[in-house]
């Protein structure tokens, strides 16, 4: 520091200053990402506990009432406050613009706006939880939300309201910036995947929040005013709310999702040094399931008294939404035939999401099937399947994607062999915890249990401990990513020789992006054109790397 | 351990088929995953990058091959539950119960007979059917044995209707979240032989009424 700065104090407000007001999509990124680290940081706390009182089938290490409180927190605030936003807000929001070739998103103060709207619905949410918290679960069913739970209902659903909005303003943003702000030459067919996955899960964020919105408003008004909407007493159908619920809260499946396979293909390509196989498929099928996924919120209803015609017109239509699903799988897989595949660490953490994601969509057809459905509904066998797909499918995606560009984000390689060591110790610690779960749900355990009949303990205790092991390899990314902030500016404007715009401009990007307006002559993935190898420095300098 | 009921029977057959076909794809994944990895690593350049031509065959094929995979499972799904809800609908001379679900208890209460609590006594090989409503949230009566459950709703019956072969103890469950004791909402179904059965009834309605079970 020389003597004409300002004193520290009054630099670092200058600093925040900068931060809080900044309309660059990728400082909003940033804010975004240590936002939704910390929600990830709590509701992991609170799952914790739930999994150290589940060790024991008596309820004996928190009361029933802390119990419910803590599954619920964790649901609420993973759903809400990390999943949905994950992807698209961080990764999303930081490469939107570079892979279009674009100076900024359409709207960059609405991108502010979103992150402020998103902030201030957490502090309510939070605000409930420090208050006491809810024990409603993330569904809310009426009438035990609108009547009987003796939680912060209200405050809650005006926070989850808020999260909304915010989603909202960013699919709004990503909708038009993908529409508008293309590069000349980046026609439709010629962007990258995960460009595709999240124009579709913007469309989503448009189309289904509003819904969402709407019916927590209602269950809001319900409680305060008992107008009798989903309260059959007073003439209203618990029903219409797991209706308006999940018509949201399917889609959101693909909200949380679709950009963690947009990923998925970016990664797959660049270390197979291979044109993704199929690219209309891959990207339509984005959009199918989009589109399609509208039209199964049903199947969370088989055993609530639907019609039976109902059901069946749910079954199929979820069969269906599988099917693009599975294209994208045989896609990626065909991708690495004759390729020159290179085993980094965001390559890891994206064959760990092929993997994990086939068993989770595999399992989910266990649950479209009908009959098969009247017994594991509401079991554990739910809770494996989903966390297969959000935590094996959508948490390992952003991992990777985090890896995948954290040296464009910050100019900085990260240490490979720890980062090698983290994505295993986070693909065994996830199957150690979720896959004992199928097998609890097959014997029956139902789902939100404080104590359990004791022939399910042994499974439980598997659970329990492949947590901890999962656990550990979450903190080490925390360390060794922030450890190579520490290190000089090195990793070079393409580290893994890989194609796409954002990688034709300097690690980290000027505040403009680009110094003059890129154009595109090739179609996406054109690894033909790049090095078959990426440059061996990486892991040489790792090496040297103490982490 | 054969299945209690023919329901159960049904969801053993599916369930497996399930498992064997979804444990192969499964297993075809993450050995072609793997296979292709250790063949294609940059280590062992093979010289030969060209890509794959006439790529729209093998898309339009696997889209085809799961289309028709996804739909036979559909189908076999849903005759299973047809035959679930044909026997709801359609089961002739039953017997009758009532059960009404309360924050945390399951009421039962026999046609012309005895009442109790979390616990329900049955013939085996006798179709019931129950009759259930809820006075407060939403329940669901689950017995995992049986593979059947369904929701029980404030202001609204539902029905449900099993038969069981197997007589023995059979732990019930709630299966839907419904606040605090929610997870000791539990009680038993005993199956009885029909002879027993009359038994236990006899005996329950010459006591006065009463909860004991
Ligand atoms: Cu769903
Ligand atoms: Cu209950």
């Amino acid at each position: 520091m020389t003597a004409t700065d300002p004193p520290p104090t009054l630099r670092t407000a200058s600093v925040v200053k900068a931060w809080l007001t900044t309309t660059d999509h990728k400082r909003i990124a940033l804010l975004y990402l240590v936002t939704i680290l910390g929600f990830f940081v709590l509701a992991s706390l609170a799952i914790a506990v739930v999994r150290v009182e589940l060790l024991t089938p008596e309820g004996d290490v928190v009361s029933a009432e802390t119990y419910n409180r803590l599954f619920t927190l964790h649901g609420i605030v993973m759903v809400w406050f990390f999943l949905i936003p994950a992807i698209p807000t961080v990764l999303g929001n930081y490469l939107l613009p570079l892979m279009l070739g674009a100076r900024e998103l359409a709207f960059p103060r609405l991108n502010l706006a979103s992150w402020y709207v998103f902030v201030a619905g957490g502090l309510v949410a939070l605000t409930a939880m420090i208050r006491g918290g809810l024990d409603t679960g993330w569904t809310f069913y009426a009438p035990y939300s609108t009547r009987f739970s003796e939680g912060h209902v209200v405050l809650t659903v005006i926070g989850i309201f808020l999260a909304g909005v915010s989603s909202i303003f960013t699919g709004l943003n990503f909708i038009v910036t993908t529409h508008q702000l293309r590069a000349p030459g980046l026609s439709w067919f010629r962007l990258p995947l995960f460009v595709w996955a999240n124009y579709a899960t913007s469309v989503i964020f448009v189309l289904a929040t509003p819904v969402l919105g709407m019916t927590l408003l209602l269950v809001a008004i319900e409680r305060l005013l008992s107008i009798g909407i989903f309260d059959p007493d007073r003439g209203g159908d618990p029903l219409l709310f797991q209706h308006f619920f999940w018509f949201y809260s399917h889609p959101a499946v693909y909200i949380m999702i679709l950009p963690g396979m947009g990923v998925v293909s970016e990664v797959i390509t660049c270390f197979s040094r291979r044109v993704i196989f199929g690219y209309r498929y891959v990207a339509y099928s984005s959009l199918a399931i989009a589109v399609v996924g509208f039209f199964v919120w049903g199947h969370h209803m088989f055993v609530s008294g639907q019609s039976a015609l109902g059901s069946l017109l749910f079954s199929v239509l979820s069969f269906m939404v599988a099917v693009p699903s599975a294209i994208k799988v045989f896609s990626w897989l065909a991708t690495l035939y004759r390729g020159r595949i290179h085993l980094y660490t965001p390559m890891l953490y994206a064959l760990g999401v092929v993997a994990l994601f086939t068993i989770g969509g595999l399992t989910g057809l266990f649950l479209a099937t009908l009959a098969v459905d009247v017994h594991l509904h509401d079991t554990y066998f739910v809770i494996a399947h989903f966390h297969y797909i959000m935590v094996g499918g959508m948490v390992m995606a952003f991992l990777g994607g985090l890896h995948f560009w954290w040296p464009k984000i910050t100019g900085r390689m990260y240490s490979e062999r720890s980062g090698k060591v983290a994505a295993i110790a986070i693909f065994v610690g996830f199957n150690l915890t979720f896959f004992p779960q199928f097998m609890l749900g097959v014997d029956g355990m139902p789902r939100r249990y404080h104590s359990y009949p004791d022939s399910y303990t042994a499974l439980n205790v598997v659970s329990s401990c492949g947590a901890v092991l999962l656990a550990v390899g979450y903190l080490l990314p925390l360390v060794y990513l922030l450890a190579s902030l520490r290190r000089p500016r090195d990793a070079g404007d393409n580290p893994w020789a890989a194609t796409g715009l954002e990688w034709r401009t300097s690690s980290p990007p000027p505040p403009d992006n680009f110094e003059v307006q890129p154009t595109v002559e090739s179609p996406a993935y054109d690894y033909a054109s790049m090095p078959v190898r990426i440059p061996d420095w990486i892991p040489e300098q790792a090496a040297r790397d103490p982490a | 351990m054969t299945p209690p009921t023919p329901t159960a029977a049904r969801f053993e057959l599916l369930f497996w088929s399930l498992t064997a076909i979804c444990s192969f794809v499964t297993l075809v994944v993450l050995i072609a995953m793997v296979g292709l990895v250790l063949r294609f690593h940059h280590a062992r350049d093979r010289g030969d990058a060209e890509p794959i031509r006439h790529h729209n065959r093998y898309e339009v094929a696997w889209t085809v091959v799961t289309f028709a995979v996804f739909a036979g499972m559909f189908v076999f799904g849903a005759l299973a539950f047809r035959e679930l809800d044909a026997d709801t609908r359609e089961t002739e001379s039953p017997l009758e119960v009532s059960v009404t679900a309360k924050r945390w208890m399951w009421k039962f209460d026999h046609a012309d007979g005895p009442r109790e609590i979390d616990a329900l006594h049955v013939p085996a090989g006798r179709p019931i059917r129950l009759s259930m409503i809820s006075e407060d949230v939403i329940h669901s009566f689950f017995v995992p044995k049986f593979r059947l459950k369904h929701d029980v709703l404030p202001g609204r019956a539902s029905t449900l209707v099993f038969r069981v072969d197997t007589p023995g103890n059979y732990q019930l469950l709630c299966a839907e979240y419904c606040g605090l004791d929610h997870s000791r909402m539990r009680g038993r179904v005993v199956v009885m032989t029909p002879d027993d059965y009359t038994a236990w009834r006899s005996r329950r309605s010459s006591q006065p009424e009463g909860d004991t079970p």
